[in-house]
């Protein structure tokens, strides 16, 4: 499975709309083979997806996402990991390792029970899940 | 009288005089602070938010306890934080800013348009500790600024005329009849971003959209991409693989280019289009579709089906609902709106902070016809803010075709000013005789206000049938007015 975690600065990016980062893993059986950083592009949602797809990225990690940027995600079968925040290091650990839904990686106000938040939406099974 | 410790004592007649000349003791700030409507947070040299008051907590959806002590960027999720933080800019510069536009995005995913304003933070000795940053809620505002200007926006398109006006109004229930829709229009209209808006309207908007370009494969390809194929289908065919109708199973396929598609290939969309089932090529059991198809057009189908080129029954199964959107020089009010929108667009990716365009570009702008629509327009802003280097985009970084088309043959050693007060003369005659030479509602096309045009039409000379083109009972002319 592929994974995308939106990153800037060394952390996950706090708005996936305007991200400039992504940092792609190739993760297997809790296993991860390959990591590298690859610029991200496109600007409106639809060529952002596409963006997302062209790289073969199955599941999103990311911060805050709009609505727009989401649907988009949906129509490329992504599944997307959102409002997400923390140490991209420590983020991408707890991916391969399937702990990112700990309380210490969601963002401020987006904790269980409140609603959309640290919305884990999944299109597909694949792969280990983070 | 007993009197306390001296420094107390100092302290309090300090504290007394500054209450005597107006000046808010601690805990009245954090009063005056809970009562405003702006958001209010402070920061530390962590980027660690140190104070968030109630309209901060309000606006942005987050309880103060959890965001005190939380990186800002993590609490407050703005589109600057990235790549143009305006409180960074004035930890480093010294320099507040004032009133920069952004948006944030809250827990429900929705995106807050916001003015955000900032001060640096200094302890007694003026040394910095943090900083502050003001955020003011801009949703009415927004909303408010849309129905003055007459601006539209359904998804991503944008406009202020009344032929697009008449689309949008509409579109709700074209997108919930579920009924098959074909869209017609010039390349580069926006016919795919029509037809997405009508998916985001309807009942299908959580299921997928899919989009294939019937144009861009060979007929062959194309039949195997729409229906998919089974595995032993042909040669290379080592595995099942789904075609773009059970992609799109529960949502909406989009056909652009229908009216490129072969014969063969168009009864078997018939077929479809009829029965609602399918088979993948190499397949042996029929597949059952539950797709909305929208379809689009460049040509007129009606007059591929008079020559033979497209089946007359398909025809009737596309043309249920027909939109038909209007090339952009029909509806070339439009054209202020769409700069407007393309540059907002592209500071918000490339943390710039270009303004918009000189007089002399929009006038180039509104001279072209735009054989190739909205995305040719788009093209021709992302040139000019790529050229750039100021806040404004001027001639000069426009397309070269764009600006030496419109030259007078009549000045063939014309210099760049005169050929710009050319193209400027022959935008505005041409917005005149699309309003019937009604000044007002030329100055609106033209997207300048109308004692601007007064000026223009003056300064160049431009002489104008005597009737200004108004209706029938309002006063020929009002004072100052040519």
């Amino acid at each position: 499975m592929r994974v995308a975690l939106a990153v800037w600065d060394g952390r996950i990016s706090p708005v996936f709309d305007v991200a400039t980062r992504l940092r792609l893993l190739d993760v297997e059986d809790g296993l991860l083979l390959r990591s590298r950083e690859v610029p991200l592009v496109a600007s409106d949602p639809a060529s952002r997806a596409g963006e997302l797809a062209r790289l073969g990225v199955d599941r999103l990690v990311c911060g805050a996402i709009s609505v727009p940027f989401d649907a988009a995600l949906a129509m490329h079968d992504i599944d997307v990991v959102s409002f997400v925040s923390g140490n991209a290091e420590d983020a991408a650990r707890a991916c391969v390792t399937g702990r990112l839904r700990r309380e210490r990686f969601s963002m401020p106000g987006c904790g269980v029970g409140a609603g959309r938040r640290f919305a884990i939406r999944r299109r597909h099974r694949g792969g280990r899940r983070c | 009288m007993k009197q306390g410790h001296p420094e107390v004592e100092r302290s309090r007649k300090s504290r007394k005089a500054e209450q005597a000349r107006g000046v808010p003791l601690p805990g009245q700030t954090d009063i005056i602070l809970e009562s405003i409507s702006d958001g209010v947070f402070t920061v530390d040299r962590e980027w660690r938010i140190t104070s968030f008051n109630r309209a901060a907590e309000t606006i942005t959806g987050i309880p103060r306890g959890e965001a005190i002590g939380r990186r800002c960027s993590d609490v407050f999720r703005c589109s600057m934080c990235e790549t143009d933080c305006a409180l960074r800019k004035t930890l480093d510069t010294g320099t507040p800013i004032v009133n920069r536009s952004a948006f944030i995005v809250d827990a429900s995913g929705h995106r807050v348009p916001i003015s955000v304003s900032t001060a640096l933070l200094r302890d007694g000795r003026g040394r910095v500790v943090g900083g502050a940053e003001t955020f003011r809620d801009l949703s009415v505002v927004e909303e408010l600024r849309r129905k003055l200007e007459g601006r539209f926006q359904v998804g991503d398109l944008v406009s202020c005329s009344a032929s697009m006006r008449r689309l949008f109004d509409i579109l709700p229930q074209v997108a919930s009849s579920e009924s098959t829709v074909l869209v017609e229009g010039e390349t580069g209209t926006g016919k795919e971003l029509l037809a997405r808006a009508i998916h985001a309207s309807s009942r299908r908007r959580s299921r997928p959209f899919v989009a294939v370009n019937c144009g861009a494969l060979p007929d062959t390809l194309l039949e195997s991409e729409l229906f998919g194929y089974r595995a032993g289908a042909f040669t290379g065919a080592t595995r099942n693989k789904p075609g773009r109708f059970a992609l799109a199973e529960g949502g909406t396929i989009f056909l652009d280019e229908i009216g490129e598609i072969s014969p063969a290939l168009q009864l078997r969309l018939l077929r479809v289009l009829q029965e609602r089932t399918y088979e993948p090529l190499g397949a042996t059991t029929t597949e059952r579709a539950n797709v909305r198809v929208i379809a689009a057009t460049n040509k007129s189908l009606a007059a591929a089906v008079e020559e033979g080129a497209f089946r007359q029954d398909l025809f009737y199964r596309v043309n249920v609902v027909r939109l038909v959107v209007p090339p952009l020089r029909e509806r070339k009010e439009d054209i202020r709106l769409l700069v407007e929108h393309f540059i907002t667009r592209l500071n918000r990716v490339q943390g710039r902070n270009v303004s918009g365009v000189t007089a002399e570009t929009m006038a180039l702008l509104m001279a072209h016809d735009y054989p190739g629509n909205v995305r040719e327009l788009e093209n021709i802003i992302e040139h000019g803010f790529a050229l750039s280097a100021s806040d404004r985009i001027e001639p000069q970084h426009l397309p070269s075709a764009l600006v030496g088309q419109k030259a007078r043959p009549m000045i063939p050693d014309a210099g760049r000013d005169a050929i710009l007060r050319s193209v400027e003369g022959d935008a505005i005659r041409d917005a005149l005789e699309r309003h019937g030479f009604n000044r007002l509602a030329a100055a609106r096309a033209l997207g300048v206000h109308k004692s601007t045009l007064f000026r223009r039409i003056k300064a160049l000379g431009l002489e104008l049938p005597a009737s200004d083109g108004r209706s029938k009972g309002s006063r020929a002319n009002e004072p100052g007015e040519l």
